[in-house]
């Protein structure tokens, strides 16, 4: 009887997981090609300086910073996946979100600014290990930059 | 050098592939429980194989006592002599009867052996690891001969002296271990119960081949004691007689396929023929209230 109600819990969990999960994903998707869209003239490289005719633009760091929990029915795919090796999925998809969020925040920083573009882009990835005891976990994503504004702006 | 005009469109499904993510969960779930299942068949068998080769005082050091697992109040002293004697001489009859060519002697020493009446209201008769048997004191009340309580008590001894109590805790027992340790604790919960509970070695679960192995070493054990085995199927009929009791219900879910062991007896009687006269139990055994 116990053994079955723990069944009960477990298959509850993974399909509020599987449900809300899999709904906040592509709700988050389509929010960050709509908001890429958007930002696309905001242009973000990873070289270290800027162009020669931007060399008396302002200098300024923009960063963007997000957190996403994953879901249970992510951590028990990526357990059982744990079990066979192979390509983590579920979790794939999950950083390319933060990793996209995150420079779509720090594009908006730079945006309010006026910026014309963002040189020098980095990433931090970390993990938040407070609840990752119970098999979930969170992970951060920040991403920073310098922002180049035009000097009459 | 100047600026692009923007950032471009990154193709969708490369850093994260667009999989719907059931899918790979089917997948996984599916490879990995077949996995488990033959895992579990392997262990299962191999356990069948090794069991018969686990020393039996490996057996006893790791068997819990049956008094601290069945709570119940002590049974009438004087019956419970009575008990121990009549299994004993029972006990020093199954030494005639070789196990599977070997002598009985060598399996499981009848010094060993532990008898005991638990003062239990349904009727039933447990062998557990380290030789411990019990038979509860309403099980007397369905046999109505020292031959039918005979037949249940050789079938409790059968079942030890074939070893079957360390086969099916150790299968238990090895599955056990081996899923907690692939899968993490919390899976030993989910097949209920962890390792230290006592409650899987009482009523450890013997199957139908079990059984029947454990019926027909029985008879043999009556044939050396008594000579003839009339009398064996009287616990069975009495307790099939009313096939929609309690006590039937429970007794059948602890012992498999009891239709198909009747029989069994049945035909072990038809083909020793009439035997001699059944003995009376001892009195110290007798039910005080009789049957209604």
């Amino acid at each position: 009887m116990e053994a079955l109600l723990q069944l009960a819990i477990f298959f509850t969990l993974l399909a509020l997981g599987y449900l809300f999960g899999r709904r906040a994903e592509s709700k988050h998707y389509k929010s960050i090609r709509e908001r890429e869209e958007q930002l696309r003239y905001l242009v973000v490289l990873n070289q270290r300086f800027p162009p020669p005719d931007m060399l008396s633009h302002r200098t300024d760091m923009v960063t963007g910073n997000v957190v996403i929990s994953v879901d249970y029915f992510k951590t028990v795919v990526a357990g059982l996946r744990n079990l066979v090796g192979g390509n983590l999925n579920s979790y794939e998809s999950l950083l390319d979100r933060a990793r996209r969020e995150a420079i779509l925040r720090m594009q908006e920083q730079a945006a309010l600014r006026g910026a014309e573009a963002v040189i020098n882009l980095k990433f931090e990835t970390s993990r938040i290990a407070g609840n990752s005891a119970k098999g979930i976990g969170s992970v951060e994503v920040l991403a920073y930059g310098t922002a180049l504004t035009h000097p009459d702006k | 050098m100047s600026l692009p005009d923007g950032n471009p469109r990154i193709p969708e499904g490369i850093n994260a592939r667009n999989d719907h993510p059931l899918r790979e969960f089917l997948i996984l779930a599916a490879g990995i429980s077949g996995a488990l299942v033959a895992l579990v068949l392997v262990l299962g068998l191999t356990a069948k194989l090794i069991a018969p080769y686990i020393p039996f005082s490996w057996e006893l050091s790791a068997a819990p006592s049956m008094q601290d697992l069945l709570a119940g109040d002590d049974a009438d002293p004087g019956a419970a002599r009575a008990l121990s004697a009549l299994s004993n001489s029972l006990l020093q009859s199954s030494l005639k009867v070789p196990v599977n060519g070997k002598d009985p002697k060598d399996v499981a020493p009848p010094e060993h052996f532990r008898f005991s009446l638990v003062k239990l209201d349904y009727p039933n008769a447990f062998a557990t690891l380290g030789a411990q048997i019990a038979v509860t004191e309403a099980l007397l009340q369905h046999v109505s001969s020292e031959n039918g309580l005979a037949m249940v008590l050789a079938h409790e001894i059968a079942h030890v002296q074939l070893r079957h109590p360390i086969e099916a805790a150790g299968r238990g027992i090895v599955v056990q271990i081996a899923l907690a340790a692939l899968l993490g604790d919390s899976s030993a919960n989910l097949l209920g119960g962890s390792l230290s509970t006592g409650s899987m070695l009482t009523l450890l679960s013997f199957n139908r081949d079990m059984e029947l192995q454990a019926d027909r070493r029985a008879l043999d054990i009556l044939r050396a004691h008594y000579g003839h085995v009339g009398g064996a199927d009287e616990f069975f009929l009495d307790m099939a007689a009313d096939p929609h009791s309690a006590d039937w219900l429970e007794f059948a879910q602890t012992h498999p396929s009891s239709k198909r062991r009747l029989q069994l007896i049945r035909q072990a009687i038809r083909e020793d023929g009439p035997g001699d006269a059944t003995v009376a139990l001892p009195e110290a055994l007798q039910p005080n209230q009789p049957l209604q």
